[in-house]
């Protein structure tokens, strides 16, 4: 192994994440070699420092009573059937920047955590009370982008199904179906200007949402309709 | 009931006899053709129609449950096969095409019909009924307590009242005409939408669409408290002396208005659609 | 977790360990199942140090923020209380939680992005101000909450709280050699920003 190659493996020497075979050889080069010996002292040094940090920091007193009040408050309206729950009250509006900003920042993350599997299902209101079709809408934007995502992945697998499947439908079909979703994509366009716009407008968070339900479900129906023809 | 011989390919007829209790359940299968259905009193299913010569028919079930279905010869060009059925009234009927229009008239269980670009006609009053097309037209004509259709450009029309009612469009038009309503969900995104019907004081109402233009009609003396936004759209209130107020910013138009002593509550939002909302004589 | 080999100076209350505390942490969690907010109080004071000591140092030093994120925290730990199983430590399933809902968060957080702690400024971090290693401390918190978010989150939760790689790359959803890259960007930055220092100290013989 050269110099050049062992640099690269140093940071896995130092936290001891080398197999045994590959390990001697790096040790042995690095007790000759004062370039890759002086890394991986600095190496040392941050990581000690890294642990040396205090593993715990006194939060500020006041945020056990908020949580506590927040918990109380949620008891009690869980207990006289209420159906939306009220938001912890230090939850500061979120703002957006122009609607390009909202395009990017949702289309182009490439974080999708395990959040996305599993919605809160606390402040989610519902429109109607009693309505057995209603389904509930986010009540604000953090959990409507939350909610986007998922639609947006749905939306992409089911629309690749529907490509492969396609064969099976009558091409008059086919265009119909795609000219209903292209429909459906530009109320979400013109909704979602509307948003980063008034970012606040509960409003239009519901009618967005409701948009995304409308292609999701027409692309699963649609899937669902190919298959076994 | 007409039954087209294809120039085409030789049909052979069908006649078949299947055992079936009063509460059982039925799926029909039948991509292409036609498929009409009544509901009788007899406990036994009655299949009767024409079907091309290299095709195959399937049926056969329980007492409780049965099922028929037509294989194509050639899955790629299937052949119409058109199909007059007779169920006892009180099953629970389960129907698939793809082209083949639907006809129930007569069946009180409930009904399961799904089509990609059929019509879909259903006469009478069913438990249940969910219809759900994605190019085709459903036409609805009785009062189902429960009933949900679905399309995405083809019209959905309906005659008669509901306890719970929902309807749903792309593009395709949602007319709503008669009957007593207790509760409905309409919602298109380009679709206009047409209620005029009577309500149940107690119920609840919404309409929902993108740029569709909302026409709705209720009686003189409905006890109503409607509640109309619009983000962009315009509200033109044919029900009371109350103005639409500007919305958010200026654009758009919010109204909150009651009828009588107020009551059903009437919940309208569009994004740019037009709303107006009226009394029917 | 794999612990560190530099044994460190801790500050605040230490994770259970013995079988007797681990049966009193299970009780009151128990307890807090069936509703009790006093048994909760009992969960948080034994574990609200390490999480806000996490929350600070993914929030880059931001304390106000830190603070709303372990509320949430625990607030949404109250919430899903049933879903623990009892198969793995308490304080690990809410570390898990504070780093989900930090991500959960960070999805409409479009503005706060990681503040630079001013060199002057040590009110944010007063936890820090206890022993007698305070600058080297504080010089080296200010550095994490200096770096790039991705960087910052893999060195927190690799270097400083001792998750394998394996495990980050499943939490943050990316790969192991995403997080590995993130590690190396980390602690040469980290080295740039502190290196300078540390051979300075050295020179005037500190």
């Amino acid at each position: 192994m050269t110099h050049e190659v062992i640099r690269h493996l140093l940071d896995d020497y130092v936290t001891g994440d080398l197999s045994d075979e590959v390990r001697a050889p790096v040790a042995d080069h690095v007790a000759v070699c004062a370039i890759c010996s002086a890394e991986v002292e600095s190496l040392q040094r941050i990581l000690e420092r890294a642990a040396d940090l205090p593993k715990s920091i006194d939060p500020p007193a006041e945020a056990w009573s908020n949580i506590r009040s927040t918990i109380l408050r949620e008891e009690k309206a869980a207990e006289s059937h209420t159906r939306s729950i009220a938001r912890p009250f230090w939850q500061r509006p979120l703002v957006l920047g122009a609607a390009a900003a909202v395009v990017v920042a949702v289309l182009s993350s490439t974080v999708t955590a395990l959040y996305l599997n599993s919605r809160s299902a606390s402040a989610l209101a519902q429109r109607t009370p009693g309505s057995a079709v209603e389904s509930a809408t986010p009540a604000t934007l953090a959990q409507f982008t939350v909610e986007e995502n998922n639609y947006l992945r749905q939306a992409s697998a089911l629309q690749d199904l529907l490509d492969q499947q396609e064969a099976a439908l009558a091409p008059e079909t086919v265009a119909q179906l795609k000219a209903s979703l292209r429909t459906i994509d530009e109320a979400i366009l013109e909704a979602r200007n509307a948003l980063a716009r008034d970012p606040s407008n509960k409003l239009l968070v519901e009618m967005l949402s409701a948009n995304y339900k409308q292609k999701v479900d027409l692309l699963r129906r649609s899937t669902e309709m190919t298959r076994g023809t | 009931m007409m039954l087209v011989a294809s120039p085409l390919a030789a049909q052979k007829k069908i006649e078949r006899r299947i055992p079936l209790g009063m509460e059982g359940a039925f799926r029909v299968m039948n991509m292409v053709g036609s498929i009409v259905v009544h509901g009788w009193s007899k406990d036994t299913v009655l299949i009767r129609g024409t079907m091309p010569a290299g095709d195959k028919m399937y049926a056969g079930g329980g007492y409780t449950g049965a099922k028929m279905f037509i294989e194509s010869a050639n899955e790629r060009d299937p052949k119409p096969t058109n199909l007059e059925i007779w169920v006892p009234s009180g099953v629970r009927l389960w129907v698939k095409t793809a082209t083949a229009n639907i006809d129930v008239d007569g069946v009180e269980g409930g009904l399961d019909l799904y089509t990609v670009s059929a019509t879909i006609d259903v006469t009478g009053s069913p438990r249940e009924l969910n219809a759900e097309a994605i190019d085709g037209d459903i036409h609805i004509n009785g009062s189902p307590a429960w009933v949900r259709a679905k399309s995405a450009s083809g019209a959905i029309t309906f005659q008669g009242g509901s306890s719970d009612a929902a309807f749903s469009t792309v593009s395709g038009v949602v007319k709503v005409d008669g009957g007593v309503f207790e509760r409905s969900k309409i919602e298109t995104v380009t679709g206009n939408v047409i209620f005029n019907a009577r309500i149940d004081r107690s119920g609840t109402f919404d309409f929902d669409t993108h740029s569709g233009s909302v026409d709705i009609a209720i009686p003189d003396r409905t006890n109503a408290s409607f509640s109309v936004v619009t983000i962009a759209g315009s509200i033109t209130n044919n029900v009371s002396r109350t103005n639409p107020v500007p919305g958010r910013f200026g654009r758009g138009s919010e109204l909150t208005t009651d009828m009588g002593e107020g009551g059903a509550k009437i919940s309208v939002r569009t994004f740019k659609g037009p709303v107006t909302i009226r009394r029917s004589k | 977790m794999k612990t560190s080999a530099v044994a460190s100076d801790n500050i605040g209350p230490l994770p259970s360990t013995t079988a007797e505390d681990k049966a009193a942490t299970l009780e009151c969690i128990q307890r807090a199942q069936r509703g009790d907010v006093d048994a909760f109080e009992v969960l948080y004071r034994e574990n609200a140090g390490r999480v806000f000591a996490l929350c600070i140092r993914l929030k880059g030093g931001d304390r106000s923020d830190a603070t709303e994120l372990m509320q949430d925290v625990f607030i949404k730990a109250w919430r899903r209380l049933e879903t623990f199983r009892g198969d793995c430590a308490f304080s690990s399933w809410l570390h898990r939680l504070a780093v989900n809902t930090m991500l959960e968060n960070a999805r409409g957080d479009h503005r706060r992005s990681a503040r630079v702690l001013s060199m002057e400024d040590t009110s944010l971090l007063p936890g820090a101000a206890r022993s007698s290693g305070i600058d080297l401390r504080l010089e080296m918190e200010e550095a994490v909450a200096s770096l790039p978010k991705g960087a910052r989150m893999a060195f927190v939760l690799h270097d400083v709280e001792g998750y394998q790689h394996q495990e980050i790359a499943e939490q943050l959803s990316v790969s192991v050699g995403t997080v590995k890259a993130q590690l190396h960007r980390a602690r040469r930055l980290l080295r740039e920003r502190l290196g300078e220092e540390g051979r300075r100290k050295g020179e005037e013989g500190l």
